[in-house]
């Protein structure tokens, strides 16, 4: 995947204004690398620690990308205190659409130490890391 | 009518990089319809093989959910469908084994642990990790009697125990772990002849000592998992402090009367502590300890044995970890209850900025100090017995005395009605502590008032109390009823 410094810095400030919760949102940019993330409300205020949900602020996000010319490239939430790895809940719960990216950041006491970036597999088995390209 | 389909950018290669397609139809069942007749491709990655939208697909019909209305719902020239997926995500659903380390089994442990070997999620490997894993419980009393015994037995190679009390008869109503020969022995001593008969291979770790601020991150750092069996707030707060600056699991567990309550805190596995769910001890006295408010003894086997079940389950890194939620026992309309936890991010120990970074004096934090009651019971660590007397107190001895010289006061008994029927100081008032409130006025002003409880801790409130209401003359039996019996007079019973 890849992603403009800026962006990666303002998606971290989202993620780490969010902790001790996990926070989420959507992947923008334009020709394959991501300029900007578009922060989402989580839904699961029950467990907002530990889970996350973006349904309908999508909607939105996608109508305004598509003013912008943007297009979504995928989703990006933090886990907190845990690596940035995928959990099983994430595999269960990933789109099974393609070419969706998936960045997960580890922010550990608030601060994000690790990011990292995810494809579903086509039969949905497993998640496979791809490298996280950060451009000017 | 057309009507304009926003699609989702992950599936606009399948409708000629579109954004956007207009498609004819009356209802919302019928432009999706068209949309997938006149884009096959989308079809599968909208609708499962039995025709329905996947459950991740949602479709609103300007800003409504068409769940709300059903797709059947007519559409209207004009009116904007949008396809937009749902995602969802989480950390917890699974979590690594707390133990990375495997210790191998013997043959004779094979045969031992047969039952768990042959459990696909504990396996060989499970059984090494638990044979690997070092757990420290705190207090061998109620709760930490059934704990010990079933780790124990599940394998654990190395448990610790802190507590320095001896054993009482009044423990062996709940404290499995020690018979009647054991009283007046060391817990410790006590737990150790049993568990060692139940596994010789233990490696059984005492610590005959109070857990202190200044002890607690040396003891606990060499452990892996924390167990609280405490029944005092002082204590409580000490461990979850000291489990959450060390980042150990803390398997919480509490029982009073007819109830229990269990949790597993751990932040740095992204669940709360124990101090996002109370930032602040409640008052002292206003929740009564199990050697005031009394407790069911087999209430303690429930509530340990699911602390023991959820370590077990951290320990081998399988299931799903009662960790952000709290779930609550009722022996009495025999149901449990679930409550979430969530993460406090102002929690000052385990937030983002906290602001308890060493541990702190928590007799002072929870409010105790001389003349309230810290727990004497049986499962307590931090014992305030025996540290003087306050300005109120007086001691058995001196109530002796005063009675012996037909001083004139009133002696009151601020007992609950229950406990006057196991023992009662002769000629005193009787006058329960929740029925003070309303019936102080009997009590005369003019004479000095002498209040004892059990041990002395709801006769202290009882004495704040009836100062706030103006009574000049006022004294706390220390040592309460059972100083009474333990010094003054043998033929009453102690409890």
């Amino acid at each position: 995947m890849k992603i403009t410094r800026q962006a990666l810095q303002q998606i971290h400030a989202h993620l780490e204004s969010g902790y001790p919760n996990e926070a989420c949102g959507v992947l923008l940019g334009k020709d394959g690398v991501v300029t900007e993330g578009a922060p989402a409300t989580n839904e699961r205020t029950d467990s907002a620690h530990n889970r996350y949900l973006i349904t309908y602020a999508q909607k939105d996000i996608q109508n305004d990308a598509d003013r912008r010319g943007l297009e979504v490239i995928g989703y990006y939430h933090s886990h907190p205190d845990v690596p940035a790895r995928p959990s099983q809940f994430d595999l269960e719960h990933a789109i099974p659409w393609p070419g969706i990216s998936y960045l997960i950041v580890s922010v550990c006491k608030g601060k994000a130490v690790e990011s990292n970036s995810w494809r579903l597999r086509d039969d949905r088995s497993a998640f496979d890391q791809e490298p996280v390209e950060i451009s000017a | 009518m057309a009507i304009k389909v926003t699609i989702p950018t992950a599936l606009r290669r399948f409708a000629n990089g579109q954004a956007t397609v207009e498609v004819a139809g009356a209802t919302i069942s019928e432009v999706l319809g068209n949309l997938t007749t006149e884009h096959a491709q989308l079809r599968q990655h909208l609708y499962s093989e039995d025709g329905k939208l996947r459950n991740f697909v949602r479709v609103y019909v300007n800003d409504e959910d068409i769940r709300v209305r059903g797709d059947d719902t007519p559409v209207n020239d004009g009116d904007e469908i949008s396809i937009v997926p749902s995602i969802a995500g989480g950390n917890l659903a699974k979590l690594d084994p707390i133990i990375k380390d495997r210790a191998k089994l013997t043959n004779e442990e094979i045969k031992r642990y047969s039952r768990h070997l042959i459990l696909p999620e504990v396996g060989m490997e499970g059984q090494e990790r638990l044979k690997a894993a070092k757990v420290l419980l705190i207090g061998s009393g109620g709760l930490g009697s059934p704990i010990a015994l079933y780790l124990t037995a599940a394998g654990i190679g190395t448990i610790g125990m802190v507590d320095f009390d001896t054993v009482d008869f009044s423990n062996l109503q709940r404290q499995i772990i020690h018979f009647t020969g054991d009283v007046g022995k060391h817990k410790l001593l006590s737990a150790a002849e049993k568990l060692k008969a139940i596994n010789p291979n233990l490696n059984f770790i005492p610590h005959p000592v109070k857990l202190t601020s200044g002890n607690a991150l040396d003891i606990i750092k060499d452990y892996d998992l924390v167990l609280d069996g405490t029944d005092n707030f002082p204590t409580r707060y000490l461990v979850n402090d000291a489990c959450v600056m060390l980042k150990k699991p803390n398997v919480y567990g509490s029982i009073f009367r007819w109830e229990g309550m269990a949790s597993v805190f751990a932040p740095h596995l992204g669940g709360p502590c124990y101090r996002c769910w109370y930032p602040e001890p409640p008052p002292p006295g206003l929740v009564p300890s199990c050697a005031e408010g009394g407790v069911l003894g087999v209430i303690c086997g429930i509530i340990g044995n699911i602390q023991a079940n959820e370590a077990v389950k951290l320990i081998i890194g399988k299931g799903k970890p009662l960790m952000g939620r709290l779930l609550r026992f009722d022996a009495m309309d025999m149901s449990f209850r679930e409550y979430k936890i969530p993460r406090d991010p102002n929690c000052p120990v385990c937030g983002k900025n906290p602001t308890v970074t060493k541990l702190i004096d928590y007799n002072q934090f929870c409010g105790i100090g001389r003349g309230e009651e810290g727990g004497t019971s049986g499962d307590s660590i931090v014992e305030q017995k025996d540290e003087g007397l306050g300005p109120d107190d007086i001691s058995v001895e001196t109530l002796k005395q005063m009675r012996d010289r037909k001083e004139d006061f009133l002696l009151v008994d601020v007992r609950n009605p229950d406990e006057f029927e196991i023992s009662v100081i002769e000629g005193s008032t009787k006058l329960p502590l929740p029925e003070l409130a309303q019936r102080f006025k009997e009590l005369p002003k003019d004479k000095l008032i002498v209040l004892h409880c059990k041990s002395g801790g709801r006769s202290g409130r009882a004495l704040k109390f009836l100062r706030q209401q103006g009574y000049p003359k006022l004294k706390n039996v220390a040592g309460g009823i059972n100083a009474w019996a333990e010094r003054i007079d043998p033929n009453v019973p102690q409890y």
